[in-house]
Order: C-alpha cells, then sequence, then structure tokens
C-alpha cells in the first residue's frame, strides 16, 4: 500500500508523540541509575515479579524521575490511538476513494457476523486502545498503517517488520503450497510470508473485522490471493491437514495461556505430517536477567497487556511438545527480540 | 490555587483560601500539561512550515501578520479551534480521556 501524505496537524501531533516516548526511554535509564544507587539490579532484585514492583516502588516513592517516566508513559500510552485517529480523520476524504478501491482484488475476506467474541478477547482493549481493536470503521488502518508504521517503527528502532522477515525465514527450506497466519490482524506478518514464499496460498485468522478489512486492502495492493478469516485461532474450522505452514507474529501475548495452549494443538491439527509452525513473541522471561524482565513487566502492567506476564512466563517449548510437534527450538535473537520457536510435526502423526 | 497569607495581605473582599483541585487529580494536571505541550508544538511546527512556504513563494509575511484583523470567517475558524483545545486539556484534566 501506498504510504499516505499525513496532514500538517497529524504529522505534528506524532512526531511529538514519538518525542515524548524517546523521553519515556532517557526516563527509564534515570529510574534504573536511581534504583542502581539504592543497589538495587538484576543481581539484587527479588525473584518474584509482584515484590520487584513493590521494591521499586517503595525505593522510588519520592523520586519525581519515577513520577515522570510513569505520567510520560501513561500519557503516551492514552495518547498514541487517539492522535492517530484525528491524523487519519484529518485526510480522510483523500485517503478513503483508495481504501474503497483496495476492497476489490485478488484477496478474499471472509466475515462472520454471527461470531461471538470470547471474553479474553471482546473485552479487552488492547494496548489501550480505546473501544477495542473494532471501534471505529477505519481502525484496520489507523493502527496497521499509522500507528505501527509512524510510530512503533520508529520508537522501536525501525526494525519490527525486518524481524518477522527474519522469523519467516527461519523455516527449514521446503516448496511451502499452503501457510496460514494465526492472528493475522492488518497482515505485517503475512506480508513477510507472501516474500519469503511468493508461490504459496497465504491464509490468515484473526477476530478483528476491521483488521482483517486492512489486510484484504494490503493484499489487493500488492495483487496477492491471501485468503482471510474472522475466526479464532484455536478453532479454525479447517480441516486437517489443511496446511503445511502454521505461523504467528505477537499472537501469543495477546491470549490467555489456556488459549496459547488450544492454539498449539489447533496448529498441529491444522499441519499436514511433517508441517512446520513458527510461532514468534516477546522474549522468555527465562530468557532474560531480573531488571530486564521487571522493565518489559512494568510496561506491559501499564500498557493495556493483560497476559504479557502469564505469556511470557509460559514454557512455549513445553506447550509445542504436549501438543506433539518434535524437533521443537525455541530462541531469541540477537539484539533481544522477537523469541522464535520452530518445530515439526512428526510424518507418522 | 492557594492564598499564601504571608505573603498577601487581607482584604475584606477576599474570598476564603481555598484548594480547587484535589489531590487526586495531580496526575491529570501532568496530562494537561503534555498534551498542551503537543498542541504548542504543533501550533510551532506550522508557523514555521507557513514562513516556509510563503518564503519559497518569495513572500515575506512577518511584518502582515503582526497588523492582520482577521474577518468574522476567519475568526470562527479560530474560536472552533480555541474549544478544541481547551476541550483537549479539560479532557486530560479530568481524567475522562482514561482508557
Amino acid at each position: 500500500m501506498d504510504e499516505v501524505v499525513l496532514g500538517q496537524r497529524g504529522r505534528a501531533t506524532i512526531d511529538f508523540h514519538c518525542a515524548v516516548r524517546g523521553a519515556v526511554a532517557k526516563l527509564q535509564r534515570a529510574v534504573e541509575a536511581e534504583l542502581s544507587d539504592a543497589g538495587i539490579n538484576a543481581q539484587t532484585m527479588p525473584e518474584k515479579m509482584d515484590d520487584r514492583h513493590r521494591l521499586v516502588d517503595d525505593t522510588l516513592a519520592r523520586s519525581p524521575v519515577y513520577g515522570a517516566r510513569a505520567l510520560l508513559g501513561e500519557w503516551t500510552a492514552k495518547d498514541h490511538g487517539p492522535i492517530c485517529q484525528d491524523a487519519f480523520a484529518e485526510i480522510r476524504e483523500t485517503v478513503e476513494p483508495m481504501l474503497r478501491a483496495l476492497e476489490d482484488g485478488p484477496a478474499t475476506l471472509e466475515l462472520d457476523e454471527t461470531l461471538q467474541l470470547p471474553a479474553y478477547f471482546g473485552r479487552v482493549w488492547f494496548h489501550r486502545t480505546t473501544g477495542g481493536w473494532d471501534a471505529s470503521e477505519h481502525n484496520g488502518f489507523v493502527h496497521g498503517e499509522l500507528i505501527h508504521k509512524r510510530i512503533l517503527t520508529r520508537v522501536f528502532g525501525g526494525n519490527i517488520f525486518g524481524h518477522r522477515r527474519t522469523a519467516a525465514a527461519k523455516a527449514p527450506p521446503r516448496a511451502y503450497r499452503r501457510i496460514l497466519d494465526m492472528g493475522a490482524s492488518s497482515g505485517h506478518n503475512m506480508v513477510a510470508l507472501a516474500e519469503a514464499f511468493p508461490d504459496a496460498q497465504i491464509s490468515g485468522v484473526d477476530f478483528s473485522a476491521r483488521m482483517l478489512e486492512q489486510a484484504r486492502r494490503v493484499a489487493n495492493a500488492h495483487g496477492w490471493a491471501w485468503k482471510l478469516y474472522q475466526r479464532p485461532c484455536e478453532a479454525t474450522g479447517f480441516a486437517d491437514g489443511s496446511f503445511d505452514l502454521v505461523s504467528s507474529y505477537n499472537l501469543i501475548h495477546e491470549i490467555p495461556p489456556r488459549i496459547i495452549r488450544a492454539v498449539f494443538a489447533e496448529a498441529y491439527r491444522l499441519l499436514e505430517p511433517g508441517g512446520t509452525v513458527i510461532m514468534s513473541d516477546v522474549p522468555r522471561y527465562a530468557d532474560l536477567d531480573r531488571m530486564a524482565s521487571w522493565r518489559f513487566d512494568w510496561a506491559a502492567r501499564w500498557g493495556g497487556e493483560p497476559y504479557w506476564r502469564a505469556a511470557s512466563i509460559t514454557d512455549l517449548v513445553a506447550v509445542a511438545q504436549e501438543a506433539g510437534f518434535v524437533d521443537v527450538n525455541g530462541g531469541v535473537l540477537p539484539g533481544g527480540q522477537p523469541y522464535i520457536l520452530v518445530a515439526r510435526k512428526p510424518e507418522a502423526a | 490555587m492557594t492564598t499564601d497569607a504571608k505573603t498577601s495581605p487581607k482584604r475584606a473582599s477576599d474570598p476564603e483560601p481555598r484548594q480547587m483541585l484535589r489531590d487526586n487529580q495531580l496526575d491529570h494536571l501532568g496530562e494537561a500539561m503534555l498534551t498542551l505541550t503537543r498542541e504548542v508544538w504543533v501550533l510551532t511546527d506550522r508557523v514555521r512550515i507557513l514562513e516556509a512556504v510563503l518564503e519559497d513563494k518569495g513572500i515575506d509575511v512577518r511584518d502582515a501578520i503582526a497588523t492582520y484583523v482577521p474577518s468574522a470567517e476567519l475568526e470562527a475558524e479560530l474560536a472552533a479551534g480555541r474549544t478544541r483545545l481547551v476541550d483537549a486539556i479539560v479532557t486530560a484534566l479530568t481524567g475522562q480521556g482514561d482508557a
């Protein structure tokens, strides 16, 4: 999809937002320096996460730096959605014809108006997005094109799409023909899969109609015949052995552990014997030191990530093995992100 | 706002000192400050862009801006913008934008 030109207000507000995010990063480093001065570091932090939070809160109870870090973090957490909605409203008249045109093309989208959203999804405003993913007509474009490409790529070093390509490249080399992306959202991971496996038929499932609509636009802009379905990842309804590669990127930390296990079981069922699963997500706490995992947990606690901690302490290798997968390999990339798990369904299954 | 009794002589017409914002509005006050700062930045950016656009066209507008009287239509536009700015501050100050 061609990058849109933002209006002055939208561009300036996003610029300012990113500047505040930069200030948050500096304040976080200052917070950890104050903790270090107080003798608190990765080696001295308590084992239990709640104890770590209490220790930091008590130690820095009168710290203006800690207060400012909390304030700026809180404000940016609530600010990113509304300012991108406003940025879209500013250019809506010029962008809408393009969005409508991209509804037509080789990609297909099957929405389910009778779908009952489970509480773990329907009652959560992920990332503190007011009203949830489907709150407004163009949330898919707003999130996929504005929040991800105009804010997150700047805040997280500009390589969040490169990570998806790296994850796709972890698949054992073979001519994959039928690929499923679980938690497809607005299609960012499907783009990486389409680039890595241009001859494959790629399908995607997600709960969010608005995000799937944006994924359809992305596919049509590229001329890709993606098949998109509004279905639960843990109960897709596809026949056994429908795919030779099942993938997800940043789905795991958005679902509770019981659904994580159900998703792995569903991936196993959907794969043909010998098929590959690649699940990528945020780092496992077990792979981080206590300060780093506290840092992630603090951000998740206030950032609209209700399942982050439970997902991050879940042993995904064990979950994959329990589902029946073999040759299970999980690890984090150099640089700390993302965690990538690759496994295989036995040929004899 | 509180009145400092030691430095401000009491007059019969002075109201009783009071604290208008509640203690639990401190965080909202901080967020309001950030929201206001964002709007200041948007305007700073816009003015600089405007100057650059006009300079590119060979027009120096700085003196003309200083003496300009807005038309009724422009004044209405400015009023709407001011209302939007004030509403944004009030939303942050009262916590109405909390998600």
